[in-house]
């Protein structure tokens, strides 16, 4: 292929993402779905991986990269969780702490 | 216990107190909150309030030797047994100060009181005249005379006491002095302790800013600029608030409250920053949030006194480098100095905590969050090449976009992993002219191949300099913008590399399983963070 450049679309759409053609003038490929999604409105625990939707149109070897890509994601699943988790700690500690503070107008300042 | 042969490095930072009067209770709290955090202070300014606050650190008080939440000895222990009459905050404006400033405090808190006893006054004086003349007793008309000299003495004195100052701070400045010889030279009782002891021997360099009403300019005390000037001298200089105290002499010129030209001094670390660029600059405002009255022609120079006191603080701000500004508001008034020592420490302690909330989100554990996730990215996108593409990743580096606080065209790089050994770590991006630029405003992800596209490779002369800091090996970019629940753009993932990559289908199944990982990870991040995040860059600009 020739593209030098890919434009994601918003996730809005199922059509993920759209390769620009640079030499057929920017024609659109085909589109893929998949990749990791957070159960559960994705509230940190361990994520579950979703089955590709390529339609068997890739060539091998683009499925075995997809699946060589999921492999390698999934070996980064813990550390994300961990940061995540780290996320939520911080937001419940602030809380914690906001509501420790007896003057409103500090309260009010700390929480901005 | 074994001692860690290679401990973190401390964070140095340069501190700015501002003034406020009674509110700089506050100051104590955000230096507790810093202390906490184990950071090393290189440098303290202030004004006023501050001003004392910052002296007394730089001296090497810690912040609970000043006054600890959770009880013990106060900085006015300390002070009593240096001036006997030195026992309470308000001693420090003497006891007949105290006493007048009290009634200045009672008059602005009830001008309409003031004025109706006034008119009062006027209508009666020339009644009493009329009536005490027309009685013919001269008992009658001695007494009539009696209260109208009366009345005007007082008047006079009032008058002479608004214009002169209401308060003396000698006795303070006196004991002030002596606390700092104490602390800083114990064994030399006869020193004189001047800007230039500070800034060497292991202390944190100090500048104070008062206001020079003989050369009417700003002042600013400092190691290098007047290192034969006391501190102590320094500090009164700065406090001297216009009609509250009397203004402070040091040779031949008068000052008062630096308050009144530079109420937040973030600017005299210019140099510092420039020489150490990884040093933190905190600059602890306090804000005004007492309820403003409607503005009328006869009422606004409270108002005017206010907003000069403390409506510069972005103008202060606006210096070279990143200064962090925590605003913090307090319930206290700016002559409150006479709260209970339990209130005080309750302030003390709300400070702490409210400082606390905003160092760890703006400087401290929100910013090591996002380079934690920027380093499991980095992992996550050398793993999809290697594995996907099978090629070595070389190297990878991820940095976070986020506009700098008012900043309106351009996306500075942050919390990033992997820029450690280039010169474009933490520069700032425009939006327009560059691929990050375009994700941000399509708000959509962008993923190029160079050579870049010339309209988005920093072209132009201004982006001349740029383009040379920019890693010159850079052979892709994938940039991700991370939009909140309203569709706006929050910040932007931006990830690069310099490996040659494959112009085939299986790069673009790579991309697309990095770009959707990490956005689905950066959004849950986010969601967690929700309350944290603020609007900065996209501030509403209220009139």
């Amino acid at each position: 292929m020739a593209w030098k450049s890919i434009t994601f679309k918003n996730a809005n759409a199922d059509d993920h993402f759209a390769s620009k053609e640079v030499k057929a003038g920017g024609s659109v490929s085909s589109a893929r779905q998949g990749g990791v999604n957070p159960p559960n409105g994705g509230k940190g625990e361990r994520w579950s991986v979703k089955g590709s939707n390529t339609g068997g149109t890739k060539e091998p070897s683009v499925g075995e990269a997809k699946n060589a890509s999921t492999r390698a994601v999934s070996k980064h699943r813990d550390a994300m969780t961990g940061v995540i988790l780290d996320a939520r700690k911080l937001a419940d500690e602030r809380r914690t702490t906001l509501n420790s503070i007896k003057d409103p107008d500090l309260k009010r300042s700390a929480a901005r | 216990m074994i001692k860690d042969p290679f401990p973190p490095p401390r964070h140095r930072v340069f501190v700015a107190l501002a003034g406020g009067g009674a509110k700089g209770l506050i100051h104590v709290g955000a230096l507790r909150a810093l202390e906490d955090r184990q950071v090393e202070f290189r440098g303290m300014a202030g004004t006023s309030a501050g001003a004392i606050v910052a002296t007394l650190k730089a001296a090497g008080f810690s912040s609970r030797e000043l006054l600890d939440p959770d009880g013990g000895p106060t900085l006015l222990d300390r002070l009593s047994k240096i001036d006997s009459k030195v026992t309470r905050a308000t001693d420090i404006f003497g006891r007949s100060g105290w006493f007048r400033v009290r009634i200045f405090r009672w008059a602005v808190a009830h001008p309409w009181t003031l004025i109706l006893l006034l008119v009062a006054i006027g209508l009666a004086v020339p009644s009493g005249l009329l009536f005490s003349g027309s009685s013919r007793s001269w008992p009658v008309i001695a007494f009539a005379i009696l209260a109208v000299v009366t009345f005007a003495g007082i008047g006079l004195l009032g008058v002479r006491f608004v214009l002169g100052g209401l308060a003396d701070v000698s006795r303070f400045r006196a004991a002030l002095g002596t606390l700092l010889q104490q602390k800083m030279f114990p064994d030399e009782p006869e020193r004189i302790v001047t800007m230039g002891d500070f800034g060497r021997d292991g202390r944190p360099t100090l500048k104070i800013v008062s206001a020079n009403l003989s050369r009417r300019r700003l002042q600013l005390f400092s190691p290098d600029r007047t290192p034969g000037v006391a501190a102590a001298d320094a500090v009164a200089a700065s406090i001297c608030l216009p009609l509250i105290f009397i203004p402070w002499r040091i040779g031949g010129s008068t000052f008062v409250d630096g308050g009144i030209v530079s109420n937040l001094p973030a600017w005299p670390f210019d140099e510092e920053r420039e020489l150490d660029p990884e040093a933190l600059t905190i600059a602890v405002e306090i804000a005004d949030t007492s309820d403003a009255p409607t503005i009328r022609r006869f009422n606004w120079l409270p108002s005017a006194i206010r907003t000069a006191l403390f409506g510069s603080g972005e103008l202060n701000l606006r210096v070279s480098g990143q200064a962090e500004q925590l605003v913090l508001e307090s319930s206290l008034n700016l002559l409150d100095f006479d709260l209970t020592l339990e209130k005080a420490r309750q302030e003390v302690s709300d400070g702490e905590a409210a400082a606390s909330v905003r160092l760890d989100k703006r400087l401290f554990r929100r910013p090591e969050l996002y380079r934690n996730a920027c380093e499991v990215t980095r992992g996550l996108a050398e793993d999809v090449i290697e594995l996907a593409l099978e090629i070595q990743p070389r190297r990878v580096r991820v940095a976070i976009a986020v506009p700098d606080h008012d900043y309106h065209h351009s996306l500075r790089l942050r919390f990033s992993s992997g820029y450690e050994p280039d010169a474009d770590e933490g520069v700032l991006v425009p939006l327009t002219g560059s691929v990050l630029g375009s994700a941000w405003t399509a708000q959509e992800s962008r993923f190029e191949l160079a050579p870049f596209p010339d309209e988005f490779n920093l072209p132009g002369s201004a982006n001349r300099l740029r383009r040379k800091l920019r890693w010159s090996k850079l052979a892709w970019q994938l940039c991700i913008p991370i939009l909140d629940q309203n569709d706006r753009t929050r910040f932007a993932v931006h990830i690069g590399g310099d490996a040659k990559l494959p112009r085939d289908e299986r790069l673009e199944v790579a991309v697309t399983e990095i770009e959707s990982s990490v956005k689905e990870f950066f959004n849950l991040i986010m969601q967690e963070l929700s309350e944290l995040e603020d609007y900065d860059g996209l501030e509403e600009h209220n009139l």
